[in-house]
């Protein structure tokens, strides 16, 4: 398990949660989860900048969401088998 | 009562485009203007018979709405205000995006909205090979599912009759208790929601999407840490690029035009007050103005065909590690980049940025681009100084015009950064977004929204800019004495004379200082209020040309260079100042506005002017 922001790029994961304290989620939380970053989803990540602070690119249900770093660190995934 | 009936759905999904279908070309799309209310309304005929009223909603993802904008929504949804809620609830869903936009379906029919949905951008998804069961899904989301696509405009018609059909007596009413927006925001609720989206998709999809394989090539270089900063880049040079050779003929046109019809009017006008209104005043004024139509009409398109094929968003994203070093967040470039068309709907766009200070500075910077009526300014003072050479293949006026959208672009962000020293900050702003498919631009949609920029400029030098021409033209021909008016002794002069010593130190003598005024009124004006002060009217065939050469003869470079200057930083027109106070609600914000916008530009003008005088 590891938070969306350190994981392999273009491998298939899937998200174990979005990192919530309280069962109610803040805006960027509640955002992340509209955009589909619910339990068990699939997502890739796509692109990765380790320069020019460039956001990150994921790929979610065949659609590309852009995060912040802090918005990525908010989400946990694990590789698929 | 007549049927009111409101468009809700996922940002882009196309419900702006399906309004203007079934409102119809020839019917006035009004923007109602109040503080928190962002929405279109218009009244949409079937069969020739008003049969109601449309509402065009800013987009959401559900009832949980987290920026400015998303709340207008939410808040007609759920009647905060004492408006009369519709009576039927279009749903526009996505259907290359069902898996999302499945959400807000199910949200509205727990709750009871009257729902009829319509299956957009239907032609894209069979494209890609979608195939689903609509009647199953019909009776899962218990509404009646019309398939549409705005783009060829199928299911338009069969949408209309419907709503022609339906009765417009039921009023909506919907149970909801102060705990509903704590749900909304539960874990819990929003898995469920969306357990019961994959459970109806799982019913009813026979033959899923294939993936966009373009979107994903192109993202590749579009998007690639180097190749698409260096694109960004080159993508940016080649607009202002095409605003100057493009533009070029067609204002040679406008030009010969105004000139012919002073010429030609001229002798039918016996009385020489009135011809010297209509040739000297109107003609010379508003024909001044319009030359630079083109210009303004090619920003526009190149905005627009960046928005539609989807590349504004990929922008912001390149963009939005540089922007949050200088304190403002990525989503602060979409209004930055559309306040280059007008700082008004660059300040209505930052409803996007859901942090109210980062929104606040940005709506503040704004006037530092370069707005459209300041390219007039620009372009005299440029031919008037620039020599028309070719460097590496590209025009070096374009080159400096560009230079000087920059500067404005970058003094923004240097701004944006002070003020975030002195407006500390709580938390940091989302980026968090979707970046949309790549979409080949429907022609007939760029050329209808240059032409509409085209008319709303075209109305405006009809009107105000009319009156002030006038006004201008009035100040400089009167006191006459004995029938001749000079300049030196006009009403304008006097006026400039009084502000000359505030200027003097920039070089702007009277006569630019009597141009500037009616500036406040509109920039673009500035152009015709010189030619006047200049009586450059006989030949407004080569008024652009005529315009630099007098400018450079009269002031020389560091005093026109000054000017431009100015115009970079200079305080905005009145209407952006409007637009502030209604979007701070208070007095406050603009007068910080016009304040340092003015001791910006009065001091890098001086600067400007002493260097340039040092070294010449």
């Amino acid at each position: 398990m590891m938070t969306l922001d350190l994981a392999p790029l273009n491998k298939k994961l899937i998200i174990h949660g979005v990192q919530a304290d309280q069962t109610e989620l803040g805006p960027v939380e509640s955002r992340l989860m509209h955009l589909g970053f619910i339990k068990n989803e699939p997502v890739t990540l796509i692109q990765k900048a380790p320069y020019f602070q460039i956001p990150i690119l994921v790929e979610i249900k065949g659609r590309r969401i852009a995060l912040s770093l802090e918005e990525a660190k908010k989400v946990q995934v694990e590789e698929a088998l | 009562m007549s049927l009111k009936v409101a468009l809700v759905g996922m940002p882009n999904v196309g419900k702006t485009a399906l309004f203007n279908k079934l409102t119809g070309s020839f019917q006035r799309v009004a923007n109602f203007s109040g503080i928190t209310v962002e929405k279109k309304s218009a009244s949409m005929k079937y069969q020739g018979k008003v049969i109601g009223e449309v509402v065009d909603l800013p987009g959401i993802y559900s009832l949980d709405a987290t920026t400015l904008d998303e709340k207008v929504t939410k808040d007609f949804l759920l009647q905060k205000q004492k408006e009369v809620a519709a009576n039927l609830f279009v749903l526009v869903l996505d259907a290359t995006n069902l898996d999302r936009s499945l959400f807000l379906a199910v949200q509205l029919k727990k709750l009871g909205y009257p729902l009829l949905i319509a299956l957009n951008l239907i032609d894209e998804a069979r494209r890609r090979g979608l195939e689903i069961d609509l009647d199953k899904l019909s009776s899962k989301l218990g509404a009646r599912i019309i398939p549409t696509s705005a783009a060829t405009g199928e299911g338009v018609e069969e949408l209309k009759r419907y709503l022609f059909n339906s009765s417009d007596d039921g009023k909506v009413e919907i149970e909801l208790t102060p705990g509903h927006q704590k749900l909304f925001r539960s874990v819990e609720y929003v898995s469920d929601v969306f357990n019961e989206v994959d459970s109806i998709l799982k019913d009813v999809v026979i033959s899923p999407l294939k993936p966009d394989t373009l979107t994903q090539r192109v993202d590749r270089i579009l998007l690639h840490p180097v190749w698409g900063v260096i694109s960004l880049i080159a993508i940016l040079v080649l607009t202002f690029q095409l605003i100057f050779t493009w533009a070029a003929p067609l204002q040679d046109g406008v030009e010969a035009f105004f000139g012919l019809l002073g010429e030609g009017l001229a002798p039918l006008i016996g009385n020489d007050i009135l011809r010297s209104l209509i040739v000297d005043g109107l003609i010379s004024g508003v024909g001044g103005v319009l030359v630079f139509l083109p210009q303004i009409m090619i920003l526009f398109l190149m905005i627009q065909f960046l928005e539609d094929i989807g590349y504004l968003g990929r922008a912001t994203f390149l963009l939005d590690g540089l922007m949050k070093k200088l304190g403002l967040p990525g989503k602060a470039v979409l209004p930055l980049l559309s306040s280059h068309a007008c700082a008004i709907p660059g300040i209505m766009a930052t409803r996007v940025i859901d942090n109210p200070k980062d929104r606040l500075i940005t709506m503040l910077v704004i006037p530092l681009t370069t707005c459209s009526a300041r390219l007039p300014v620009f372009a005299v003072l440029i031919g008037a100084i620039v020599p028309s050479i070719s460097i590496l293949g590209l025009n070096l006026q374009g080159l400096v015009l560009f230079a000087l959208y920059a500067i404005g672009f970058v003094s923004a962000l240097l701004v944006a950064f002070v003020f975030k020293k002195y407006l500390p900050q709580t938390s940091p702003s989302m980026l968090l977004m979707e970046l949309p498919p790549y979409r080949i631009p429907k022609i007939k949609n760029l050329i209808m929204v240059m032409l509409n920029k085209g008319k709303i400029f075209l109305k405006k030098a009809g009107g105000i800019i009319l009156i002030i021409s006038m006004v201008v033209w009035a100040l400089i021909s009167f006191p006459q004495h004995n029938g001749e008016a000079t300049i030196e002794d006009s009403y304008a002069a006097m006026i400039g004379r009084t502000f000359e010593p505030v200027f003097k130190p920039l070089g702007f003598d009277w006569r630019i200082t009597t141009a500037l005024i009616p500036a406040i009124g509109a920039r673009e004006v500035v152009v015709s209020a010189l030619s006047m002060v200049f009586a450059i009217d006989e030949e407004v065939e080569n008024f652009e040309e005529s315009m630099s050469q007098v400018l450079v003869n009269e002031f020389g470079i560091g005093t026109l260079m000054a000017l431009m200057v100015w115009f970079i930083f200079a305080p905005q027109c009145i209407s952006t100042f409007a637009i502030l106070k209604r979007e701070t609600q208070s007095y406050k914000w603009p007068w910080v506005m016009v304040g340092y916008t003015f001791a910006l530009a009065y001091f890098f003008s001086f600067l400007v002017k002493s260097i340039i005088e040092v070294w010449f």
